[in-house]
């Protein structure tokens, strides 16, 4: 009777374990937005999983152990490389899926062939904060460098299901259409606005703000990662004010008691912008670059 | 290239008109020349005596000495030029971002098309160092002050432990870690706490780990001391395993079992020969099982060759939920000295259970409860006696920089059957940066008859990458 009771426990315990296996193929995205993408190209012949949460920051997460089954069963691992999701390194060491190794068939860095911005050209120590020597690596929110992973992750999808290869083709030739068709409306938004400044919590929306020709005039932050400081707010308050800076936009992560007290100070409101696919009800890229234009014109209609 | 010859032989030709340049700027801009040249045709980059300007070869102290030299004004702007050219041409700042080429891309799909704006490059992609080990160092400096007397170690702020690590592949599938610590108050300042190899991907979901390792045993067992949530170790471990980590020489073998689904079931196996324990036990005197001193434990002092055993079992609870706990085994021979100078000789059997839950929530906040429970069973003749301890522990993350933490812990000791420590504490973590936090504790606990408060304080700050297991 004991041994029955373990069973009927362990049944319960594992009962989803049990469904039947799909033939799609496997993709481990580090991060939301990577995920987002490789949904997009890869349709309906990929299941798709993410190890970030949205909303969770990627400079930190924890790798731990529900995480790991997931790389163990990929066939293909979708990273952003530039130094953002080192967290990685511990579960595919746990997970022991050697085929997903740097370099082989079933890794893809989604940063290939990206123009990265900020990559330090002088030395970089502990002072300088939490620098990526490779440079920003939050490159997925350019919505044409989004065009630039999605060939990324087509490329490596070929590698390991060659047989679908027309189909990924045929679906990245319609993300680079999507993406395109809604750039014009994007940069239609947008363009009243070209020029004009604006604030940020990190330096995580560069990539975005330089693509509809918006210029990051500074961030809460002191420098990348570390924590505001009443004496660099107070610094970035009076330029702000003797600037005219108007917006101030906030990644959905981040607490708001500098961000209050900007508002307090000088009166510029803070509006808060989506951080991940799947944060403030967004469910794929698309809708997160239409949030994020969204709040950064509201930010700049101030 | 055969055109430029011609235009520089019959500038030459002409006699141009001379300009005075520093020699040290000359021999950089020929060598950037030379270097840059190496890359076109042969024919391009190697020509004939007759088309190559007379350049005067510069002394080899040249840059020092500032050695002044004249040569045809035509000459110099256009090796200046010439250079700019190959600069261009090998890698600088491009007016157009450049799409890599794939083979696997058909020709029907154009390459993103990148002139809507945006960004200037400076470079793409990840840097591959793939010869390079990631190397990093993590310092940490630890505080206590308290009010039990007996406690040697109070009022004092003092470096605790400087690690080394050097981790990287060696092989495909086959990687080193290695963790040298530096600790000043040791006997041996110098160690390297874990060196050792890991064999990946052996088998599908089998690794193996040959060196000098922490042992998996209990759910913190492999973790090193810089990612605890607290800042000592937990006084049921370092009662009743070990006082800071269970660790040996040998092999530890992983089995992630191949479950559809996102539930994750390891089972890993291990045989280590142990370093023993420094503590001694009161045989003379019974009544006094710390010699006067602060409560301590023994840890199981394994000498010899033990064997562990772990099962860890986890499963999602949602998404943003999850719940993992598992069971530790560990058996080996054990020998603590006596204070008459002998040893007591015999075997110990450890036993683990631990279960963590963690749930996620919105802005980068976490919940983190944990609980564990141990058992200490001496046999074969050791002079210590069974003995059990447990801690329960709530971790809540405010928010990227902010942690707060509550535990309790409450733990027997095998050299002194009766009396017990619990002890109930208060964390503060602040995070300044990825690799750079503070931490407080403040305690109040009973140690066996005596109550106590301290307040701990601990820096660690880490400089380079730096990777460990599960947390």
């Amino acid at each position: 009777m004991k041994r029955i009771k373990v069973f009927l426990l362990a049944a319960l315990f594992f009962a989803p374990s049990f469904k039947a296996a799909h033939a799609a193929t496997d993709i481990v995205a580090s991060v939301p937005e990577l995920g987002a993408i490789a949904r997009e190209v890869g349709g309906n012949k990929v299941h798709v999983d993410v190890i970030a949460l949205p909303n969770n920051d990627y400079h930190r997460v924890e790798p731990r152990p529900s995480l790991v089954q997931r790389i163990a069963k990929a066939d293909l691992l979708v990273r952003s490389g530039l130094g953002l999701d080192v967290w990685m390194d511990a579960l595919m060491n746990a997970a022991g899926n050697t085929k997903l190794n740097k370099g082989g068939n079933a890794y893809i860095d989604a940063s290939e062939g990206i123009p990265v911005l900020d990559r330090p050209n002088s030395s970089i120590t502990g002072a300088s904060g939490d620098v990526h020597p490779d440079g920003n690596p939050h490159y997925f929110y350019d919505p044409i460098y989004a065009k630039f992973v999605a060939r990324n992750i087509v490329k490596g999808l070929i590698r390991v299901d060659a047989a679908n290869a027309d189909y990924y083709r045929s679906q990245l030739a319609d993300f680079y259409k999507d993406i395109d068709g809604h750039m014009e409306g994007w940069k239609k938004e947008m363009a009243p606005y070209a020029g004009k400044p604006v604030v940020t919590y990190h330096e995580d929306y560069e990539y975005f703000l330089r693509r509809f020709g918006l210029n990051l005039y500074g961030t809460l932050e002191p420098k990348p990662g570390l924590p505001p400081s009443a004496a660099h707010v107070n610094n970035l308050m009076s330029g702000m004010k003797k600037d005219g800076v108007k917006a101030l936009v906030i990644e959905s992560i981040f607490p708001t008691k500098y961000p209050d007290l900007v508002s307090r100070t000088i009166g510029v409101k803070y509006v808060v912008s989506p951080y991940s696919v799947g944060a403030m009800g967004t469910k794929t890229y698309f809708d997160l670059i239409d949030m994020m234009v969204d709040k950064t014109k509201q930010a700049l209609s101030q | 290239m055969t055109g430029r010859k011609i235009e520089v032989k019959k500038k030459r030709a002409f006699g141009m008109t001379t300009t005075v340049l520093s020699g040290a700027l000359l021999m950089s801009a020929a060598q950037t020349f030379a270097q840059n040249i190496e890359d076109l045709p042969i024919d391009a980059a190697t020509p004939s005596k007759a088309a190559t300007p007379s350049v005067p070869k510069a002394p080899s102290n040249s840059v020092a000495s500032g050695e002044m030299i004249m040569v045809p004004r035509a000459i110099w702007e256009k090796l200046l030029k010439d250079v700019e050219d190959l600069k261009k041409k090998n890698g600088g700042a491009p007016s157009v971002i450049p799409s890599p080429a794939t083979t696997e891309t058909p020709p029907p799909l154009e390459a993103p098309n990148t002139n809507s704006g945006g960004a200037q490059p400076s470079g793409t992609g990840s840097r591959n160092y793939l010869l390079l080990p990631d190397i990093s160092f993590i310092l940490q400096a630890k505080g206590l002050f308290g009010s039990d007397k007996r406690d040697a170690a109070r009022r004092r702020l003092n470096l605790d432990e400087g690690e080394l690590a050097i981790q990287g592949y060696v092989y495909p599938g086959i990687k080193v870690d290695t963790f040298i610590t530096a600790a000043p108050a040791e006997d041996e300042p110098f160690q390297i706490e874990e060196g050792y190899l890991t064999f990946l991907g052996l088998k599908k979901g089998l690794s193996l780990n040959v060196g000098r390792k922490f042992a998996p045993f209990g759910r913190t067992g492999e973790t090193h001391n810089h990612s605890w949530l607290y800042p000592r170790q937990l006084l049921p471990i370092q009662n009743l395993v070990s006082p800071e980590a269970l660790v040996g020489d040998g092999v530890n073998l992983h089995y992630l079992l191949p479950l559809k689904g996102k539930n994750f079931v390891r089972a890993s196996f291990g045989s280590f020969t142990g370093q023993g324990s420094s503590t001694q036990i009161n045989a003379s005197n019974p009544g006094d099982p710390f010699f006067g001193e602060v409560p301590h434990g023994t840890g199981a002092g394994f000498n010899d060759r033990f064997y562990n055993g772990r099962v860890w079992i986890g499963r999602p609870l949602g998404e943003k939920a999850e719940l993992d706990g598992g069971f530790s085994y560990a058996q080996g021979p054990s020998t603590l000295g006596l204070d008459n100078g002998a040893n007591s000789v015999g075997r110990v059997k450890l036993y683990g259970a631990d279960l963590t839950y963690r749930r996620y929530l919105q802005d980068n906040k976490r919940l983190l409860l944990r609980s564990e429970y141990f058992k200490y069973k001496p046999f074969g003749g050791l002079l210590t006696k069974s003995a059990d301890g447990y801690y329960g522990l709530v971790n809540y993350r405010l928010d990227k920089f902010n942690d707060v933490g509550l535990l309790y812990e409450n733990s027997g000791f095998p050299q002194a059957p009766g009396v017990r420590e619990n002890a109930s504490s208060l964390i503060y973590t602040k995070q300044f940066t990825e690799q750079f936090y503070l931490r407080l504790m403040g305690t109040h606990g009973q140690r066996g008859a005596q109550s106590y408060n301290e307040l701990r304080l601990q820096f660690t700050a880490g400089i380079g990458p730096h990777t460990h297991n599960l947390e």
